[in-house]
């Protein structure tokens, strides 16, 4: 059994870049209706582990309401489309020793929406989302390092400050749902509106630094309501 | 595979040089295309030469409404494509209906 899955691992690895091939010849060649959106939200999360902590600078309605995103629709059926969306929380700034920080909190979604067109340019969409999030945690730090100094008090230098970075990340699943209201200008250019909400399984627990789990941030995501405006082009 | 990409790409593309050199961009074949099948027939591929087209034919002011006529049909096609829920979309849609209105009377009780 397990030969016969290697086995159809290392068969899907080499036809794996003919099948992207193919799909992508597919649309170029096909018939397609994808749509490109660009994503503007608000929501209200609770972030403690930020808020709460001195050591972090201070939020504000742009690093904790605030989304910004991107993604893109393919309308598979009459009343249907499939597409993948991003909407990104950033904050950045410097930590109270001085250290730059940055923070993100991604959240992507799986979207599958239904629509009806109930009058010419007038469309009401049905979203459902499954998530499959991601927070990133930066620090840009500066510090001496004994093994250099001593290599650079050799030639004669003084020491030097070693700039090092690195990131503590983690990955929850979650799920989201919208209603929305789409205005189309031209067929290939629409503006949208949803209100709807998410929720998110976020424990702070099983964060990942160095290869190591740690504990992160307390962020209170679950059943948020969450607002988005969308340009969309499409074709 | 970018590389093959690429050269796929082109290959596919330049065919279409002699297309766009038409004298009379109204008349070429992309804008004739969308206007028999409509916008959405075109391929992906020949999307950009049929926009071109139709920004040529629009500069020249040759017929400045065979574009808005196409848009204009376009709009009526997917108004009658989506006019009413088919299949199992209408099952979804009730769902999702629910599932955000019940979201939002929870959480009004709640508060």
């Amino acid at each position: 059994m397990l030969t016969y899955t290697l086995k159809f691992i290392a068969t899907m690895s080499r036809i794996q870049p003919l099948l992207v091939f193919s799909l992508l010849t597919g649309l170029i060649l096909a018939q397609p209706r994808i749509m490109v959106n660009l994503n503007g939200g608000y929501y209200e999360p609770k972030l403690p582990g930020f808020d709460a902590n001195d050591q972090f600078p201070s939020t504000n309605i742009f690093t904790k309401n605030i989304l910004l995103g991107y993604g893109f629709s393919y309308q598979f059926f009459y009343n249907a489309r499939l597409g993948v969306t991003t909407l990104n929380s950033f904050q950045t700034g410097k930590i109270q020793n001085g250290a730059r920080f940055s923070r993100r909190l991604a959240y992507r979604m799986l979207t599958i929406e239904t629509f009806f067109i109930f009058k010419k340019r007038l469309e009401w969409n049905f979203t459902l989302a499954p998530m499959w999030n991601k927070g990133v945690i930066t620090l840009d730090t500066q510090s001496d390092n004994d093994d250099w100094n001593a290599l650079l008090s050799s030639y004669g230098n003084s020491s030097i400050p070693l700039q090092s970075g690195d990131k503590m990340k983690k990955s929850w699943f979650g799920f989201a749902s919208f209603i929305g209201f789409r205005f189309y200008l031209f067929p290939w250019l629409a503006f949208d509106v949803k209100t709807g909400f998410m929720n998110n399984y976020y424990k702070p627990e099983n964060w990942k630094f160095q290869g190591k789990k740690i504990t992160g941030p307390d962020l209170k995501l679950d059943k948020l309501p969450l607002f988005t405006g969308r340009i969309i082009i499409g074709w | 595979m970018f590389l093959m990409g690429t050269v796929v790409f082109s290959v596919l593309s330049a065919q279409e040089s002699d297309s766009l050199t038409v004298k009379e961009p109204c008349e070429s074949k992309y804008i004739a295309k969308a206007q028999k099948e409509g916008l959405r027939s075109l391929s992906l591929r020949e999307i950009p030469f049929y926009y071109y087209s139709a920004y040529q034919c629009r500069r020249n002011g040759a017929d400045p409404d065979v574009v808005r006529e196409i848009d204009r049909k376009q709009l009526d096609e997917d108004y009658r494509n989506a006019k009413q829920f088919r299949g199992w979309t209408s099952s979804f849609t009730y769902c999702v209906s629910v599932v955000v209105i019940l979201f939002y009377v929870e959480r009004m009780f709640n508060s």
